[in-house]
């Protein structure tokens, strides 16, 4: 086809027909700055570490994991591996619990998050909530192996619930970790 | 293309692949290094001090919630506390009253016995920082450390007796591992008849067990066990637990014997710690003529198993 044929140059269409839509709308985002990345993980560590009571305490969702592993999705170039490994570390350190246990929770997620990047950004939102369920249950899991191997003992049955439910919040995280993203998307039109 | 995704042809170190193996066989490395010896308590405490200014600004929304109540507390309410309150201090004086009589009788009786006296232990009141975080043990953190003078392997005291002992201790604050904690030991004896043995911590929600107790021994339900001062980590005679239930149909060699802390373990907020003494030689035994010198000497040789070094021991048993 000749060049002269081809239509001006438009603005990006707004995605009405199906055919048109891209896969996932957020590709079209600019690349998140490294001061914000900074910024969240430390307001979820905040988050993470507000106290709460016996009752609610085994049921706090795993905000820190899933801000990691969004970063570790959207952000690679920034948050990767040895990311999940300090921020695991300090993680052991506020929690009293072994060195390493959380370490290896996060080198883990942060690994299957590296993994399966360009799978989960072209998913539908339902099957990315499921696909970060299981990421987060298999890290689950493996923090529960090592630490039966070293006679540790699970207090409650809350601890295999809560990844399913901490994933629920991934579309709210999306939207509140795009922030940056969009405005500067919108300063630059 | 991802966004972040650099172009393929640049060199972006190693592959995630062989990060990935590098990072999960050092925290594999920790974890073991962590559960076996005590290398690591630097890293802990360095780490702790960074976060410290993190988990006291998470813990300001709270503390202010609690002072604006306190605030707005009615007047009725305070007044009717503060009756409870100076009904307990009374009843409390006249005990440390007798106490402090007993104590000097006790002292002028050692003299005469010309047993070694005790030594009184110091104390820090402390605040309890945060519950249990980590489902797989049970740990409270407290907001003195190693400025204040908190030393590891100290007694943890609330109200109604012991919750546990200190394990780490960093700059600012401190590691409590709870009684309840599994394969956690103290020495205990039964109040009643003085006969000791090892309390041991079954989890969280398990009643506790008191183990190496013969059938034939005089153990009753309702028993009130009590430190029993072996291990030098805690004073004697500090309430522990009670005995729940007995069960005699083993075919072990021992009874099956369970018990309830005596404290609310995790449920107190202000708690106070009592320094453990530092584990002296073992003495000779013309320097421990009496019977108690004996027994004192007979528990150092068998700490090591029990509960020696609680924070090494605790994990690996």
């Amino acid at each position: 086809m000749k060049p002269a044929s081809l239509p001006p140059r438009s603005p990006p269409p707004r995605f009405s027909g199906p055919s048109l839509q891209p896969i996932n709308p957020n590709l079209l985002l600019p690349p998140p700055k490294l001061w914000f990345i900074t910024v969240t993980l430390l307001i979820t560590l905040l988050i993470d570490l507000f106290p709460l009571s016996d009752t609610f305490a085994p049921w706090r969702p795993e905000l820190v994991a899933l801000t990691l592993l969004y970063w570790c999705t959207w952000a690679p170039r920034f948050v990767g591996v040895s990311t999940g490994f300090l921020l695991g570390l300090v993680m052991d350190v506020a929690n009293g619990s072994v060195l390493g246990q959380h370490a290896l929770a996060y080198t883990l997620l942060a690994f299957g998050a590296d993994y399966f990047r360009r799978r989960i950004v072209s998913f539908p939102m339902w099957q990315q909530i499921v696909f970060v369920a299981l990421l987060l249950e298999l890290c689950a899991l493996a923090v529960f192996l090592v630490r039966m191997m070293s006679g540790g003992e699970l207090s409650s049955a809350a601890y295999f619930i809560v990844p399913p439910l901490t994933a629920l919040l991934w579309p709210l995280m999306q939207f509140l970790l795009q922030w940056q993203q969009r405005r500067a998307a919108l300063s630059e039109h | 293309m991802i966004p972040g995704d650099p172009p393929p042809y640049l060199y972006r170190g190693p592959s995630i692949l062989a990060r990935f193996v590098f990072f999960a066989l050092l925290s594999l490395l920790l974890l073991f290094v962590d559960t076996r010896y005590q290398h690591l308590e630097k890293l802990r405490a360095g780490i702790a001090v960074a976060l410290y200014p993190v988990q006291q600004l998470a813990r300001w929304p709270r503390t202010a919630a609690q002072e604006i109540g306190v605030y707005f507390a009615s007047k009725k309410a305070l007044e009717r506390q503060n009756t409870a309150l100076s009904l307990l201090l009374l009843d409390w004086g006249n005990t440390a009253q007798e106490a402090q009589t007993a104590q000097q009788e006790n002292a002028r009786l050692r003299e005469l016995l010309q047993l070694k006296a005790q030594t009184s232990r110091s104390t820090h009141a402390v605040e309890m920082l945060y519950d249990t975080r980590d489902p797989f043990v049970q740990k409270i953190t407290i907001d003195k450390g190693q400025m204040h003078g908190i030393k590891e392997s100290s007694a943890v005291l609330d109200p109604y007796g012991v919750i546990g002992q200190i394990t780490h201790v960093s700059l600012l604050t401190s590691d409590v591992t709870l009684l309840v904690e599994k394969n956690h030991t103290t020495p205990v004896q039964i109040e009643r008849t003085g006969m000791r043995s090892v309390l041991y911590g079954m989890g969280a929600g398990v009643p506790m067990e008191l183990r190496f107790v013969s059938p034939a021994a005089d153990v009753r339900i309702g028993d009130r066990l009590v430190t029993s001062g072996l291990g030098s980590v805690y004073p004697p005679g500090l309430a522990v637990a009670t005995v729940t239930a007995i069960d005699n149909n083993t075919e072990q060699s021992f009874v099956h014997i369970t018990a309830t802390p005596a404290a609310g373990v995790a449920s107190s907020r202000y708690l106070l710690v009592v320094d453990a003494l530092t584990p002296a030689p073992m003495d000779s035994p013309s320097a421990a003529p009496s019977g108690e010198g004996k027994s004192n000497g007979k528990s150092n040789g068998s700490r090591g198993k029990n509960n020696g070094k609680p924070s090494g021991n605790r994990r690996t048993s």
